[in-house]
């Protein structure tokens, strides 16, 4: 039992999003963290906050760090949700590693409608572009919010089908709040922050202290989250090292649904179609086949 | 406590939003409500409209849900909090904006803070309010009531005033600037010295261009 439940205060282990945001950032500085060990440790104890793991001085140290940072790169305003507090997603605890704490720009409550990631290649072809782009006009038509990541091509192409339609979209990005990959999606990913949602799990610290190659790992922990914010996802193309893949194996972990277009069937390059097939994901012939299985 | 929400409280993040609050206020609250959004932008605003139907309507079908919004900010209050204060605490909801022989007069607040354990806590409406005033989410940028005016408004129950309370807790629907709050606190601590008194909300309001204004410390 931890003191916080022993206050004889009013509330019962009350959140301060300032303190639990600092906290959260001081346990990222710990030599070897990852969001498994993170999500290990809250494992153990299912109440836990982060800051029942930090002293409050640098909690406090680690915070006004974080406030500087953002404001210095030209994010002024923003949010938090974080595991315990309201309007925290329960759904996201369907992840292997839910997170405890995301920062966020935009309305938050486009989470509380229905989402579909479309995801794909950063190479992508003409027709990948096309097809995401046709995608997100249809969801939209539908009344879903897309959700996609901010890479080049796929992501990129979903979200820009989405605007264009007058839709939602929601972006879940590898970097932190003030930072954008690649730098070209950077007006892109201002008008998602503005006008729709813009999520990052990344912490600010972290990131900013250690190379670049090891934030690299950033990017395939942000499809685990996308997969759970959403019903099911779309996987438009990828390779067969691709970290759409990721997101697919996720989709199948926490339960939700994983649609592959055909054409990623028709390749005879990659092998994971018909792996994922056999395991449950749909193969979509006409897009009859994504609005039939969402119903 | 799976599934159980807890307080958050308001701190140097979020205390600009609600400019009548100072830093030895302590305010919790569960959800965030945005404001300029109607009731179908999120659970948390369709509950909240929900809490505000008027009473002029309750002979209408869609009344009823809000005796089961009341149901569900009280026992979500109720779990977040503290037993052994809950145990010892005086609740005083804040009083709708219509007085007691207004068609509209409304004790959702009373009665939220009634459900908040069983047998029920110590509620008492130590403050009265003597005239109605335009609720706040209904007037215009220029017309919102002043502390100053509710001060004018406000009165002490003195009938319900002893015994004297050890810890008070203001409950109210939505923070929103914490005008009320603050005339409520104001009132309570003259009458009540030295007795430590907070506010706990359902939600506090955000914009929808201006959730927490975290960058603006």
């Amino acid at each position: 039992m931890r003191l916080a439940l022993n206050d004889s205060g009013p509330a019962l282990a009350p959140i301060s999003p300032r303190r639990e945001l600092g906290a959260y950032e001081a346990l990222w500085l710990e030599k070897g963290a990852t969001f498994k060990t993170l999500a290990d440790r809250f494992a153990l104890d299912a109440e836990a906050l982060p800051s029942d793991f930090v002293p409050a001085q640098l909690a406090e140290q680690c915070a006004a760090e974080v406030m500087a940072k953002l404001k210095k790169a030209g994010v002024h305003q923003f949010g938090v949700r974080i595991h315990h507090a309201g309007d925290y997603p329960a759904k996201l605890r369907d992840a292997r590693h839910p997170v405890e704490l995301l920062y966020y720009r935009g309305a938050w409550e486009i989470t509380e409608t229905r989402c579909v990631a479309v995801v794909g290649s950063r190479e992508a072809s003409p027709d990948g572009i096309r097809r995401a782009e046709r995608l997100a006009r249809e969801l939209v038509d539908r009344d879903f919010t897309v959700v996609s990541g901010l890479a080049k091509g796929v992501d990129s192409a979903a979200h820009r089908g989405a605007i264009a339609r007058g839709g939602r979209t929601i972006s879940v990005v590898g970097t932190p709040l003030g930072s954008c990959y690649p730098k070209e999606n950077a007006d892109l990913q201002e008008v998602i922050a503005r006008d729709h949602l813009l999520i990052s799990q990344v912490p600010v610290l972290r990131y900013a202290k250690q190379a670049p190659q090891h934030n690299r790992l950033f990017f395939p922990e942000r499809n685990v989250t996308m997969s759970a914010l959403t019903e099911g996802t779309i996987i438009v193309e990828a390779g067969d090292t691709s970290g759409t893949l990721t997101q697919a194996r996720a989709a199948l972990h926490q339960g939700r649904k994983l649609f592959i277009l055909d054409n990623c069937f028709q390749r005879t390059d990659i092998t994971w179609p018909a792996r994922f097939e056999a395991e449950g994901a749909v193969r979509v012939k006409t897009p009859d086949d994504i609005w039939s299985a969402l119903g | 406590m799976v599934d159980v929400v807890r307080l958050s409280q308001i701190d140097e993040t979020s205390r600009g939003d609600h400019y009548h609050l100072t830093a030895e206020d302590r305010c919790y609250y569960l959800y965030e409500y945005t404001s300029h959004r109607d009731y179908s932008f999120s659970a948390t605003n369709q509950l909240i409209s929900n809490l505000k139907k008027k009473p002029s309507q309750a002979d209408q079908p869609h009344y009823w849900y809000k005796g089961q919004a009341i149901g569900t900010c009280g026992r979500a209050l109720g779990a977040a909090l503290n037993p052994a204060w809950l145990g010892i605490a005086t609740l005083v909801p804040v009083p709708g904006s219509k007085a007691t022989d207004h068609p509209d007069y409304d004790d959702r607040m009373e009665r939220i803070c009634r459900l908040m354990r069983q047998p029920a806590p110590d509620v008492r409406a130590l403050v009265r309010q003597a005239a109605s005033t335009t609720a706040s989410h209904e007037a215009g940028q220029g017309d919102r009531v002043t502390v100053e005016d509710l001060l004018d408004l406000y009165a002490i129950d003195e009938t319900i005033a002893a015994p004297a309370p050890q810890t008070i807790g203001i409950v109210d629907d939505v923070l929103t600037a914490g005008t009320h709050y603050r005339a409520m606190h104001t009132a309570l601590a003259a009458r009540f010295p030295n007795v430590p008194i907070i506010g706990l909300f359902v939600a506090r309001r955000v914009f929808p261009d201006d959730p927490l204004a975290f960058g603006g410390l």
